[in-house]
């Protein structure tokens, strides 16, 4: 055999055999099914910006600012149960960016801070990135999300009914187990408007 | 000298290559349903594929480690490492290019691992770079292949 072949056929024969052995001990282990049963489906992987971003103290005092506008990016039943005092509800939704005339109104304010309570404002950041795509210049995430909100104004997270499933996921609830299962059932006291959506204080 | 220097430089690219493959393998091999996740995320190999490769190419990365540590097959191995370091640039380099946001998962699969920077894609280039000289300019020094091969020698002329 030519000696040109004999290495590049020796690093195949290599490669298989290592393939086989690494086959042989997950057949061993159980580890990993060979074909998934279910296709691998990552969550919008494009590169989200370092927005910038408004602490919670200052977004306490932005509350009190007409000329500021609130935008809540979770779920709609999260934002019943509790959101930021004059906050608008605009869940994110990766199949479904928000319209220009979803967006429209928004023109008026000087400035529009979006909230969520996902690990490092992701979703805020995706929903405001979308948001200066429709021509939106001064947006804003607020840092830590309602989470930080909660916590430099004293307030207590909303009781989530048992199984619901939708809890927050921003870490700050008493129960351990809800922060692995977003089922958030800590003790607070979320006070209830005549058309039954909890409102912050 | 000079040539002795070289040659002792292969030997030390080949015995670091060795150890940085099997650094990076065996987190991944430890957890290779994260490894698989990480795999996902390049959106390059079909679903039915993702499976197979997060269980073989951890195995791969860990004895071709072994070997170029001990020094088996030193060329082949190489070679071998070689290959999978051009498939890694490659995939690095489409992820860049499509502006995906995701750890490599080189060292940490999953989320575990630090987001992609030029960085990465550097020490790929530096460690293919690496594995093309000790490739070229190995002289199978302290290498168990070579050593085997070489009693294997002395017992047959000792026979003879």
């Amino acid at each position: 055999m030519p000696s040109v072949l004999r290495i590049p056929l020796i690093a195949l024969a290599l490669a298989l055999v290592f393939a086989g052995v690494g086959l042989g001990v997950n057949k061993l282990r159980g580890a990993l099914p060979l074909v998934a049963p279910l296709p691998y489906e990552s969550d919008c992987p494009e590169k989200i910006d370092t927005s910038p971003t408004v602490s919670a103290a200052r977004a306490i005092k932005l509350l009190t600012d007409k000329a500021v506008a609130f935008i809540d990016v979770r779920e709609e039943e999260a934002f019943k149960r509790q959101h930021l005092p004059g906050a608008r509800s605009m869940p994110m939704s990766f199949t479904m960016p928000p319209t220009a005339d979803e967006v429209a109104p928004l023109k008026k304010y000087r400035a529009v801070v979006v909230y969520c309570d996902t690990p490092e404002d992701r979703m805020a950041r995706m929903q405001a990135e979308r948001l200066r795509k429709h021509g939106l210049s001064a947006v804003k995430v607020l840092a830590g999300g309602i989470g930080a909100w909660r916590k430099a104004a004293g307030v207590k997270a909303p009781v989530v009914p048992k199984g619901s499933g939708d809890g927050d996921d921003d870490g700050d609830d008493d129960d351990p187990l809800s922060k692995k299962l977003g089922t958030g059932t800590g003790s607070g006291t979320g006070t209830g408007t005549g058309s039954g959506t909890g409102t912050a204080p | 000298m000079k040539k002795l220097l070289t040659e002792w430089l292969a030997w030390g690219f080949r015995v670091a290559l060795g150890v940085i493959f099997i650094v990076a393998a065996i987190p991944k091999i430890v957890d290779p349903k994260a490894f698989a996740w990480s795999i996902s995320y390049y959106h390059m190999i079909p679903q039915d594929l993702i499976n197979a490769l997060a269980i073989c190419l951890p195995m791969i990365e860990l004895l071709a480690g072994v070997f170029l540590v001990v020094g088996v097959a030193n060329r082949a191995s190489l070679l071998l490492v070689s290959g999978m370091l051009v498939v890694f640039i490659i995939a690095i380099i489409s992820a860049m290019v499509r502006n995906l946001d995701i750890s490599c998962g080189c060292f940490s699969p999953g989320a575990k691992g630090k987001a992609m920077t030029t960085s990465t894609l550097t020490w790929d280039i530096v460690w293919l770079a690496m594995a093309v000289h000790a490739m070229i300019f190995d002289r199978e020094r302290l290498s168990l292949g070579a050593a085997l091969r070489r009693r294997r020698h002395g017992s047959k002329g000792a026979t003879a």
